[in-house]
């Protein structure tokens, strides 16, 4: 039994989680930079959907930007103020978090403002930004800012830093249960086995950046490209974890999100997708001793 | 005696991501369903992840057709002159307003919001129709035989501009 507790606690090299502290927080910016134009737009108070509105489809507990922006309102600061103060706060915390500046309190406040977001812009959010909140959890729960930060100390004994194998551990198996269940979702659905779906999806109006109608020419095309996404997504939880695999699934990985990036414009979800397999699979585990001089 | 609570949070917070995945966290009830759904929204685990399965669905759009005074009439829908990724979370707001705000009264505020950020935008403009859409695009068979894709109304309504709102 205590063998077994312990095995959760082996250390490992603190560089995967460090990775995606610095990835992540890093994407969410460029995004929020992105969609500046239209922030105030998505979620302002005189934005398109008013706030009576979004309250409506969030859950009560947690607050959503609009609750957080009536905070300031003791202090004189009008909600239209408040919520461009909340905005370039996420993005402060952002920054913060990728640069391990006392990244435990950095990824609070990202993940509290990401979350708030989320909350109140429900009725415009979409998978990216639930996967974006949940490893923003992660990196508030676990200890992010043992390595690649700025506030970090080093390893007194010459080794580098670790964190226990459980933090990595529960962000893959979850990684692996996000692809299982995608891919299982899909496989259950004949659109996946015919082609339609990939035919579908490149088809829309909001994701088509090529014109690809010559495709139902060559129906085996989309047929194969939707059976790759099959094999991809159900074949991850068992080729990602073997050493022999990893690299091949990765690159598998990788070129089911280039082509999503590619041929659907989805480039921030393909982008968080590949960060997420490429920090939390592919930076060896393995803390190793430095060179002492 | 800490690693092994630890080890405990682990091992429930993972099973609340699988049972997530396997949509069983939504058939919940009661106090249980209530702090798993909290749970869920702080941590993702509970979500699932059904991205485009088991099929893709058609796409929606918020088209807007305003009429001026003066007889003019011009159409453009939420996404006009909005970014790929603006557009595409424009469009997922067309998609709530018509399939979760399922309570009639609920969709029509959602449309009248629509309605008065568009009148809002084009002051010279006194009515404004708001037509849900979604895009039918025909099998790859269909389309081999000359069916070609089209937008269809799901649901309009119209909305006048009263004296109390003039600019």
């Amino acid at each position: 039994m205590r063998m077994g507790i312990d095995t959760w606690f082996r250390p490992v090299s603190a560089r995967p989680l460090a990775g995606l502290r610095v990835g992540l927080p890093l994407l969410l910016l460029f995004h929020l930079i992105w969609l500046s134009g239209d922030l105030l737009s998505l979620h302002g108070s005189r934005g398109i959907i008013p706030w009576e509105l979004t309250d409506l489809l969030r859950n009560p507990w947690v607050p959503g930007l609009p609750t957080l922006a009536k905070a300031f309102l003791p202090l004189g600061i009008g909600e239209h103020t408040g919520i461009i103060v909340l905005l370039s706060g996420y993005a402060g915390c952002l920054l913060s978090l990728a640069l391990g500046l006392h990244s435990r309190v950095s990824a609070f406040l990202a993940w509290g403002l990401h979350l708030g977001l989320v909350t109140s812009g429900s009725a415009s959010y979409y998978g990216v930004d639930q996967l974006a909140s949940t490893f923003l959890f992660y990196l508030l729960v676990f200890p992010s800012g043992r390595a690649w930060a700025l506030g970090a100390h080093a390893a007194p004994s010459g080794r580098e830093e670790t964190i226990p194998v459980g933090c990595l551990r529960v962000m893959q198996v979850h990684l692996c249960v996000i692809y299982l269940s995608a891919g299982v979702g899909k496989a259950l659905g004949r659109q996946w086995w015919n082609g339609e779906a990939i035919w579908q999806a490149v088809s829309q109006p909001a994701f088509s950046t090529f014109d690809l109608s010559w495709l139902a020419r060559y129906s085996w095309i989309p047929m194969l490209a939707g059976w790759s996404t099959l094999a991809v997504e159900i074949g991850y939880v068992f080729f990602i974890w073997p050493r022999r695999t990893r690299r091949e699934w990765f690159v598998a990985t990788l070129g089911l999100h280039l082509g999503i990036g590619l041929f659907m414009g989805l480039i921030f979800f393909s982008s968080v997708m590949i960060l997420l397999t490429g920090c939390l699979f592919m930076i060896p585990e393995e803390a190793v001793e430095r060179a002492v001089a | 005696m800490k690693r092994l609570l630890l080890v405990a949070a682990f091992g429930c917070h993972l099973a609340l991501v699988g049972a997530g995945a396997a949509h069983l966290t939504s058939r919940l009830h009661g106090v249980l369903g209530a702090g798993s759904r909290f749970y869920d929204a702080l941590s993702g685990a509970g979500d699932s992840y059904s991205f485009f399965a088991p099929a893709v669905g058609p796409q929606l759009r918020t088209r807007f057709t305003l009429f001026t005074p003066q007889g003019e009439r011009f159409e453009e829908t939420l996404e006009t002159g909005k970014s790929r990724e603006v557009g595409f979370r424009l469009g997922n707001l067309a998609g709530t307003v018509y399939i979760v705000a399922r309570r009639t009264d609920v969709r029509r505020a959602f449309l009248g919001a629509l309605a008065a950020s568009r009148l809002g935008a084009h002051p010279g403009a006194n009515r404004v129709q708001v037509t849900i859409e979604e895009w039918v695009m025909p099998t790859m068979s269909e389309y081999r035989v000359g069916a070609r894709p089209r937008w269809r109304s799901l649901h309009d309504a119209t909305f006048v501009r009263t004296a109390r709102c003039q600019p």
